[in-house]
């Protein structure tokens, strides 16, 4: 078995008295797709953003490439710019169009040419169906457009991993098979994911392996198949039984 | 087209106005009435009521005489463009200065400690004393260091003083800006990559300033009337010139002619920093 991309070992995190994540362990081999599932406050989000070290941890290694990133006082930046990372509410910068939000990043931090960027940001647009949306500011784009920039602008700094928080739960129903769309297209092309997601059925389809999250503890880990007909936790159960009927009535 | 169907469609036959519209056009007209009514009625009260003050002859003699102020006007208004020179001046150094100690009183690094407590007592100390006071300490105290001419110069201190005055109050309306840029921003901007001084520059800095560009017009209108502080310690602006007047005419006249320069001067801009504001609730509600 090759090394693993990315190594959670024991992670731990508090916000004050309240622990968000319990001792959490994963393994994500390259090109895997990994969902976390659970409730809301079950540790996700939380956890997505220690790995991109906006948080940072208490307790355990990270370990990218089989390197600790997570030792305190460890540069973040040359990390962040491997791991890719899109929020629940898009958080395009306002004040730039698209275009704009796209090279920020590679130009100050890669110090990439603007026609070097240009070229390629708009090649990643064109690919995820937004050329013609370059030069407009966000706030003129759809819920779907926005995230679907978004994703590109994660992507035009080339990252190696791409962290998906709960990234179609701000969008209308009609606008989230865009975004799940862009997502099929990422692991395809051999893009290592991981997804917090409420969308279980799209989960089924893509992930390689579910994590189902509860109460800040990873309570169990398995391939969808088997993850959504046969959990072996009652907690599982329960929290699928939940989510799959409000789905199903939809 | 037959009138019929436009009155089957709820129109109004005469002008093509909707139902709501007719209405709307006049009750327009009615508020409109009532207002203009209600104001010549309070202009003639004051008109009748404020000559039959005991001293209204006197204050009309002192305060709005025409010759006087026909006689005094020019010269009041080329005093007025030192105001306006010494505020162009004043203005992009507040900013700049201003800027700079908002930045440093943001400053997270325990190296660079010191600049941030410089910032704290520096905001805090200026804040808390009278502007007026600050142009009396700095303008006579420094120039009585022994400064040689022209570095000793009223104009320079004066104006010294106002930009640290301001650039107190400034820096805090920058500070405030920043603080308010959501903390999703700097996640975004540092899930690229973007160091701390980028974020700042490129995401955090431009917003912030858009979003308190309404309070710093409105503090521009307030310096362009600070300026005349300045005529306590020296300066010959447009406060100095109208005082000279009123001894050498014994007249108040010239005080009210400067008071008129002045609102023409700060209307437009009190109105305009309505306008941004107004412009940007609307952005933010939509």
């Amino acid at each position: 078995m090759s090394m693993p991309k990315l190594s959670l070992r024991g992670v731990k995190k508090s916000f004050g008295p309240l622990e968000v994540c319990k001792n959490i362990s994963i393994d994500i081999q390259p090109s895997e797709l990994i969902c976390l599932i659970g409730g809301s406050g079950s540790g996700k989000s939380t956890l997505l953003r220690c790995i991109n070290l906006l948080d940072p941890i208490d307790d355990g290694e990270i370990l990218l490439d089989g390197v600790d990133i997570s030792l305190p006082g460890y540069d973040p930046n040359p990390v962040r710019r491997k791991i890719g990372m899109v929020f629940q509410s898009f958080n395009l910068f306002p004040h730039m169009t698209v275009l704009e939000n796209i090279k920020l990043a590679p130009m100050k931090v890669k110090g990439m040419s603007s026609a070097e960027i240009t070229s390629q940001a708009q090649e990643l647009l064109e690919r995820f169906g937004l050329s013609d949306k370059a030069d407009v500011y966000p706030d003129r784009l759809s819920g779907g457009q926005q995230q679907r920039a978004a994703i590109v602008r994660a992507l035009a700094m080339e990252p190696e991993i791409m962290l998906l928080d709960e990234v179609t739960s701000a969008l209308d129903p009609e606008l989230v098979g865009e975004v799940l769309d862009v997502i099929r297209q990422l692991k395809t092309q051999g893009m290592t994911l991981m997804l917090a997601t409420h969308e279980m059925s799209f989960a089924r389809e893509v992930a390689d392996r579910v994590c189902f999250l509860d109460d800040g503890k990873l309570l169990e880990i398995a391939p969808p198949e088997k993850m959504f007909t046969a959990p072996e936790h009652a907690r599982t159960r329960q929290f699928l039984q939940r989510v799959l009927h409000r789905e199903r009535l939809q | 087209m037959s009138t019929d169907t436009n009155t089957a469609r709820g129109k109004s036959p005469a002008r093509g106005l909707t139902r709501r519209q007719v209405y709307e056009r006049k009750a327009k007209q009615k508020s409109l009435i009532i207002a203009a009514v209600s104001l010549a009625a309070v202009v003639i009260l004051i008109y009748i009521i404020v000559p039959l003050a005991p001293g209204w002859e006197g204050v009309k003699r002192s305060f709005f005489n025409w010759a006087v102020l026909t006689k005094t006007f020019p010269k009041m208004l080329s005093a007025f463009v030192l105001d306006l020179q010494l505020f162009f001046i004043a203005a992009p150094l507040i900013f700049a200065l201003a800027l700079i100690i908002a930045l440093m009183r943001n400053v997270t690094s325990a190296a660079l400690y010191p600049l941030r407590l410089f910032a704290i007592v520096y905001i805090d100390v200026l804040r808390s004393i009278p502007v007026i006071l600050t142009i009396y300490l700095i303008g006579f105290g420094i120039p009585g260091l022994g400064l040689l001419p022209p570095y000793n110069s009223p104009y320079i201190w004066g104006t010294v003083a106002l930009v640290l005055a301001y650039s107190a109050y400034i820096a805090e309306v920058f500070r405030t800006g920043i603080e308010s840029i959501h903390e999703s921003q700097r996640s975004a901007a540092r899930s690229l990559g973007l160091s701390e001084t980028s974020m700042m520059r490129y995401v955090v800095l431009p917003q912030a300033i858009r979003r308190v560009v309404p309070t710093l017009v409105n503090f521009l209108v307030a310096l362009l009337k600070d300026v005349a502080l300045l005529s306590f310690i020296g300066p010959v602006e447009l406060l100095r010139q109208a005082g000279v007047y009123k001894s050498l005419f014994a007249n108040f006249t010239p005080y009210v002619g400067a008071a008129l320069i002045f609102l023409c001067a700060t209307i437009p801009a009190i109105r305009f920093a309505d306008y941004l504001m107004a412009k940007q609730n609307a952005e933010r509600s939509r």
